[in-house]
């Protein structure tokens, strides 16, 4: 790894370590005798200090050094918490932001490292004269998390032939090792030790591996081989992530299969030995050479590959992690497979028939199993949603200081996952909202009391999945949506005329107009240029929706409603005309054919017909599109039924070709100026077609 | 055969020949360590040669009188489960 790669993993890693101080400072706040939450943000300091002094960003380094020692007293008891010192904390962490991330001046951010660093000794009690910082080896060794204060260190020594002639007894150095903690592992590798007739028994030739558990840093480990350090084969690591975790003495090690049947007694040591000779000699497998020389079953061998499988699984979860970019080429590389398969699927139906029943046959096979890698794909683009919930914690405690409100945001669902990207873009949309729940919803304390409300206003973030789908919703206890004031601004700004009626969910999906804002003074939060129309189209960029239910002086509901992928969808082809057109999968609900007499039109509705004793809203697509149709007549054509938001209408089509995956290609802005397109694929034989937005498609009438 | 009061690198070549000796001549080797305090590595070394020798000969190695200070060296030469 060069040294921008380093950069780049420890401003990854600050990044994950700032979001959860920020969320966990606020929760301490609420919580401030919370002894896990305050281990764990003394986690958090001590982890950025040791990693941002490796990475050689040594002003973070003191400045967090400053701000660990200011929370080891918080950790000791001798410092309670209170609005000041989170204040402080916030505040340095807003700076370690701006250093870290931002691309501030210099003398200014000098400026306020030097402000935060004098009260953060105030508190201290610490005059200007810094006190010897920690030695920097010190907090590099103890860099991977101190958890209860207990590390694990890996230690590897083998010793020089000759060392016995230095007068040094490396047992005794291992002594001295075993007098900073325990060892819970211990082997000498005997291999290195010569069969005992060709001994020679003034030469040394130990060598040990061992794992020790201690309250010490590498420091001091290191102190222990001063004297060997430099001309024998020593070394040390850190494991303390690979093992902390693990209760007792469990280890994570990687186990042979040797090693694992005789821990279970179906071979002894000296069995293996001989096993492992033969195998090196002979290029076997151990597992084979045992079956067949009657030490063990078969089912035992097979046992035993199981288990050293889940320990190898076990250390793999522990280790792995992917820059993202690669999982996005994944993605769009298996959408060109899915692109490819289609075209394969054209050529099986133009070829003869028996070739074609073949070629159909291994086709479906290799469907299956590109849908199973579009699943395991998905999967690790899955994210749960709980980090960017954490993240407005911090948030809404600043905004409801600001706006002199009581506020707590309680989360739900953190765990659910949604889609790497709809993760990343969904942040902005939420903090939009939460933040006009805070400032139009949420009332004063006051105002609260008066009307029989608890003092503290609520926000709750809730995320959970239903349908195929992922719904956030976002809910306050406030005043609810002022319907009175949203028409009178409507009015003002020439959306509505004075005299007419209009449905409570009509005037409030105004909301969503673009320039739409009810506040008189905007505020420093909300009502700043982006309005819910960004909001909204952010979120159906996203392919999902959104929708407002408010009860007055009980509060409002925002949901979202997202795609649980982006990239694939299952789709309908349908054909109208000489065109190919896909209606997503998800939103069809039949296809069917009408009776003439089924058919009317309705007076300010345009056409409708009639199924089964409802009447739905009928789209001709060549009039949306202005493409041509086989069929006219709604009685000649196909009627598919799709449903959307509770909502269902019927498009008429020619023809209906099937079923397949489609993978959704973005059209630019100026393309699709049309709601009623979502996006567009390539098809088998290398033809576009454009995929239907149904929900787009439904507002686009109703708007009619 | 009875062991002295501390092995180390300057007498371990006596040790060593007389435990290779007494492992050409007996089936089973018990060595008394009840005057030994210390072991250093390279009697470390020559009792796992050693024990390894006696298992391929099919011969045993006993170790008697061991102190507890001698218990902890032991099993830090890997000479003793930890």
């Amino acid at each position: 790894m060069g040294e921008g790669g380093l950069t780049e993993v420890f401003l990854n890693e600050s990044k994950e370590i700032i979001g959860n101080l920020e969320s966990d400072i606020v929760t301490l706040e609420e919580r401030n005798d919370d002894q896990e939450i305050i281990n764990r943000i003394f986690r958090y300091f001590h982890t950025l200090k040791g990693s941002s002094g490796i990475a050689g960003f040594t002003v973070i380094y003191e400045f967090t050094h400053n701000l660990e020692s200011l929370f080891d007293k918080v950790r000791s008891g001798e410092m309670k918490v209170n609005r000041n010192i989170i204040d402080i904390l916030l505040d340095s962490i807003d700076y370690i932001k701006e250093e870290l991330f931002g691309n501030a001046d210099p003398d200014h951010s000098g400026k306020i490292r030097a402000e935060l660093t004098e009260s953060i000794n105030s508190f201290l009690g610490k005059n200007e004269e810094k006190e010897e910082t920690e030695d920097f080896m010190d907090a590099v060794g103890a860099y991977k998390g101190v958890g209860s204060n207990e590390r694990f260190f890996r230690i590897r020594a083998a010793f020089r032939e000759d060392i016995f002639s230095n007068g040094i007894d490396p047992l005794m150095v291992i002594e001295d090792l075993s007098g900073l903690g325990d060892f819970t592992y211990l082997a000498v590798d005997e291999k290195r030790i010569p069969d005992f007739n060709r001994l020679d028994p003034e030469k040394c030739y130990m060598a040990w591996d061992i794992i020790l558990k201690t309250q010490f840093d590498e420091m001091k480990i290191r102190d222990v081989f001063l004297f060997v350090y430099d001309d024998n084969e020593i070394d040390i690591e850190n494991v303390t992530d690979k093992y902390s975790s693990a209760k007792g003495n469990l280890f994570l090690e990687e186990k042979k299969l040797g090693e694992i049947l005789v821990e279970k007694g179906i071979i002894n040591d000296n069995e293996l030995e001989d096993l492992v000779r033969l195998q090196n000699d002979k290029n076997y497998k151990l597992g084979d050479i045992i079956v067949q020389k009657g030490l063990a079953s078969s089912k035992q061998v097979d046992d035993a590959l199981n288990e050293q499988d889940r320990l190898k699984k076990k250390i793999e979860i522990s280790t792995v992690r992917v820059d993202s970019t690669k999982l996005d080429n994944l993605m769009n590389l298996l959408g060109e497979i899915v692109i490819g398969q289609a075209s394969l699927h054209r050529i099986a139906d133009e070829i003869e028939e028996e070739k074609a029943f073949i070629l159909k046959n291994s086709l479906y096979g290799l469907d299956r199993v590109t849908r199973e890698f579009q699943e395991q794909i998905m999967s690790i683009r899955m994210v749960p949603i709980g980090p960017t919930f954490e993240q407005f914690k911090r948030f809404v405690r600043d905004a409801a200081h600001s706006m002199g409100k009581e506020i707590k945001l309680r989360v739900e669902g953190g765990d659910t996952e949604l889609d790497k990207t709809v993760i990343e873009k969904i942040g902005d949309p939420l903090k939009h909202m939460i933040r006009n729940a805070l400032d139009h919803g949420i009332e004063t304390a006051d105002e609260r009391k008066k009307a029989g409300k608890p003092p503290y206003g609520t926000v709750t973030l809730k995320a959970y999945h239903q349908e195929g789908n992922v719904y956030i919703d976002i809910i306050d206890d406030g005043r609810g949506v002022n319907l009175e004031k949203i028409k009178k601004k409507a009015v003002t700004l020439g959306l509505l005329s004075p005299e007419e009626e209009i449905t409570k969910e009509k005037l409030i999906s105004i909301i969503f107009s673009p320039g739409f804002s009810t506040t008189e003074q905007t505020s420093d939060l909300s009502g700043r240029g982006v309005g819910m129309d960004v909001v909204k189209t952010n979120i159906e960029e996203l392919r999902g929706s959104v929708e407002i239910r408010t009860k007055d002086k009980e509060g409002t509901l925002i949901r979202i409603k997202l795609p649980l992928t982006l990239a694939i969808i299952e789709g309908m082809l349908v054909r109208i005309g000489r065109s190919i057109l896909i209606i997503p999968l998800l939103s069809v609900i039949e296809t069917i054919q009408v009776k003439k007499e089924d058919y009317k039109t309705v007076e300010g509705k345009g056409e409708v017909i009639l199924v089964r004793g409802e009447y739905l809203s009928l789209v001709r697509l060549n009039e949306l599109f202005g493409m041509e149709a086989n069929f006219t007549n709604p009685w000649e054509a196909l009627i598919v039924i799709v449903e959307s938001g509770g909502e269902r209408i019927g498009i008429m089509i020619d023809d209906l070709i099937g079923q397949q995956q489609i993978v959704i290609k973005s059209l630019d802005n100026y393309i699709s100026t049309s709601r009623s397109i979502s996006g567009a694929t390539i098809l088998g034989d290398g033809k576009v077609a454009l995929i239907l937005d149904i929900h787009g498609m439904a507002e686009e009438i109703k708007n009619k | 055969m009875k062991v002295e009061n501390e092995i180390n690198v300057k007498n371990i070549r006596e040790f060593y020949l007389s435990l290779k000796n007494e492992l050409e001549k007996s089936d089973e080797i018990i060595i008394d360590f009840s005057d030994t305090v210390r072991i250093d590595s390279s009697a470390a070394q020559v009792l796992l040669s050693a024990m390894k020798r006696a298992a391929e000969l099919d011969k045993q190695i006993k170790m008697e009188g061991v102190s507890p200070e001698l218990q902890v060296l032991l099993t830090l030469a890997g000479l003793s489960q930890l």
